[in-house]
């Protein structure tokens, strides 16, 4: 199998700001790649400099064997891109969408009517071609924009966020378009995302990125593996970092991580740990409110690579500042 | 044959749009409407041009014709900062046609309704009384306005694809019509006034189309209509250059 993508030492500055520090990967053909990370981490950016639409500050890429900046116009030919924002034009009916996107990139005529249908059917959008895409949903707009960036055939198809924003039952209709799409049509599939089941469902390679670099790369077992076998989460307050210290000077854990009074560690016999652990604690004198243990998740492996989670790092700055205030207030 | 297609496509998304607006179209024929019916039959009263046999309606209208036209092209040109706006401007960047096929379908779709806009005014201004001198003058004409659709179009193309926001376009848009036809010939005679103003006149493109269309229409002429016609293509073959190279800088 040949490489689909090909980056190499790819980076983007805005101004001073450093989003993309020098990634280097490569997707095979045929696979579902993700690339997981929080909002800012350069996922987009780095999306946007695959598709052509930025130019890299230095570095390069190649799409299907073509120069991302040498041969934009051959790439833009094999690839198809569903952005993170909408990008319908919402006066003009669903099929008037697909119009258009095929008269772009050259589909025949003859074909093009016909795949328009596929498309629409596949996404189960049939029934609402001939209305203004105004008129749609949110979901019901994202799965024209899949079936439209399908509509020529390309060979590598990027996924921008593909589900920010849907409902659950939304998403999952999403997710299973997806990999139909990948199984059925072959195409290679590279999507960003900061929903870890997203990436743990899909992908077959994920790619961990956090503040413009690629902290780690395999598949989502592989990934979870490095982490152990076991996750145990200790809810304890203010004096987690006592306890903290006192695991790490019995040395029984070798991955230990401590985020707003939880402790979270990593270890293969997570089920006879947390006895020690307990008695430990009373030793001590730090208080344990509870306890948790389950199979490691990809936000696990991105707190193991980081010391942040994926899930928190948005609401975490003004959940501090409030705090702050409620105790200047007492 | 793509670059073709590729114009085609964008032209015929422009029209698609442009036919639904109906409540846009009705707003715009307001100002014409207001222009000839108002002010040229209510001005026309105390106005003594000195051109024998030409009422000051008549003397207007080919003014409003073009006038209709600079506001409906120049304004055309938002759709650019709209399409951005509202992310579609990522869908044409990404598609695999070069900015310069972009750039000419935009101006042929924004032209094209802008020219069918002048035609109505055209048609107005006959219902109102305005009677021209022959059909090959009128046939004639409507090259002129074409070109003036054209030109327009470019110029706002041009300008929005120099800027971020539609807002600001609004803005300056705003700034630029508004002397451009108080500047224009359009509502007296290029030779009833001063030399810094009738320099000032000379220099707005628009006297050009408006001082075209008078040629043909009505038989009033202050200017060679042979300049005027090289006038206006040389600008717009500028305004469409400019608008080619500031559309490929952007960015989605």
């Amino acid at each position: 199998m040949g490489k689909a993508i090909r980056v190499s030492g790819l980076t983007k500055f805005y101004g001073d700001l450093l989003a993309v520090d020098h990634i280097s990967f490569e997707v095979e053909e045929g696979e579902i790649f993700g690339l997981l990370g929080p909002n800012g981490a350069g996922k987009t950016t780095t999306i946007k400099m695959l598709t052509t639409l930025l130019r890299p500050s230095d570095g390069t890429a190649e799409v299907c064997g073509y120069d991302i900046q040498r041969e934009p116009d051959a790439v833009r030919r094999v690839i198809g891109i569903v952005f993170q924002e909408p990008s319908l034009d919402l006066e003009l009916t669903g099929r008037e969408n697909m119009e258009f996107h095929a008269r772009l990139y050259d589909v025949p005529k003859g074909e093009m009517d016909a795949r328009i249908e596929e498309l629409l059917k596949l996404v189960e959008l049939q029934d609402w071609a001939d209305r203004l895409v105004r008129n749609y949903s949110g979901g019901m707009r994202r799965r024209l924009e899949i079936a439209r960036s399908l509509l020529h055939h390309p060979r590598v198809l990027f996924l921008d966020e593909p589900t920010l924003g849907l409902d659950p039952q939304s998403r999952r209709h999403v997710w299973s378009y997806i990999s139909r799409i990948n199984r059925e049509e072959g195409v290679t599939i590279i999507l960003t995302t900061h929903y870890m089941e997203e990436a743990d469902q899909l992908c077959d390679r994920v790619a961990i990125i956090d503040k413009g670099r690629i902290v780690a790369l395999d598949t989502p077992e592989k990934l979870k593996g490095i982490v152990g076998g076991d996750v145990l989460t200790l809810e304890v307050g203010p004096e987690a970092k006592r306890l903290m210290e006192a695991i790490r000077r019995r040395g029984l854990a070798r991955n230990i991580q401590m985020l707003r009074g939880q402790i979270t560690l990593m270890e293969k016999d997570g089920e006879a740990l947390i006895p020690v652990l307990l008695r430990l604690a009373e030793e001590v004198g730090v208080p344990v409110n509870s306890v948790s243990l389950r199979k490691p998740s990809l936000d696990d492996v991105f707190l193991y690579f980081t010391g942040e989670r994926i899930r928190s790092q948005a609401p975490e700055p003004m959940m501090m500042w409030r705090m702050r205030m409620m105790r200047r207030g007492r | 044959m793509g670059e073709l297609k590729a114009i085609y496509t964008i032209w015929l998304r422009e029209m698609l749009r442009w036919r639904r607006d109906r409540a846009g179209l009705l707003s715009s024929m307001m100002q014409p409407l207001f222009w000839l019916f108002i002010f040229g039959v209510g001005m026309g009263r105390s106005v003594r041009l000195g051109l024998s046999g030409v009422s000051y309606l008549t003397f207007l209208a080919p003014g409003v014709i073009a006038q209709n036209i600079l506001f409906t092209a120049f304004f055309g040109g938002v759709s650019v900062l709209y399409d951005l706006e509202f992310g579609f401007l990522k869908e044409i960047l990404v598609a695999p046609i070069s900015r310069g096929a972009i750039v000419t379908g935009k101006v042929l779709g924004g032209a094209t309704s802008a020219f069918i806009q002048g035609l109505i005014v055209l048609c107005l201004s006959l219902l109102l009384g305005v009677r021209y001198n022959s059909p090959l003058g009128l046939a004639a004409s409507l090259g002129v306005m074409a070109l003036l659709s054209m030109a327009f179009m470019a110029l706002g193309l041009a300008l929005a694809s120099g800027l971020e926001r539609a807002a600001s376009f609004q803005r300056i848009g705003r700034f630029t019509t508004m002397p451009m036809w108080f500047l224009s010939g359009a509502l007296w005679p290029l030779d009833q006034c001063p030399t810094w103003l009738r320099l000032l006149i000379l220099l707005n493109p628009l006297t050009y189309g408006v001082d075209a269309l008078r040629t043909l229409l009505i038989g009033v002429s202050k200017i060679n209509i042979a300049l005027s016609i090289g006038v206006l293509t040389v600008f717009t073959l500028l305004m469409l250059g400019l608008g080619t190279y500031l559309f490929s800088r952007k960015e989605a």
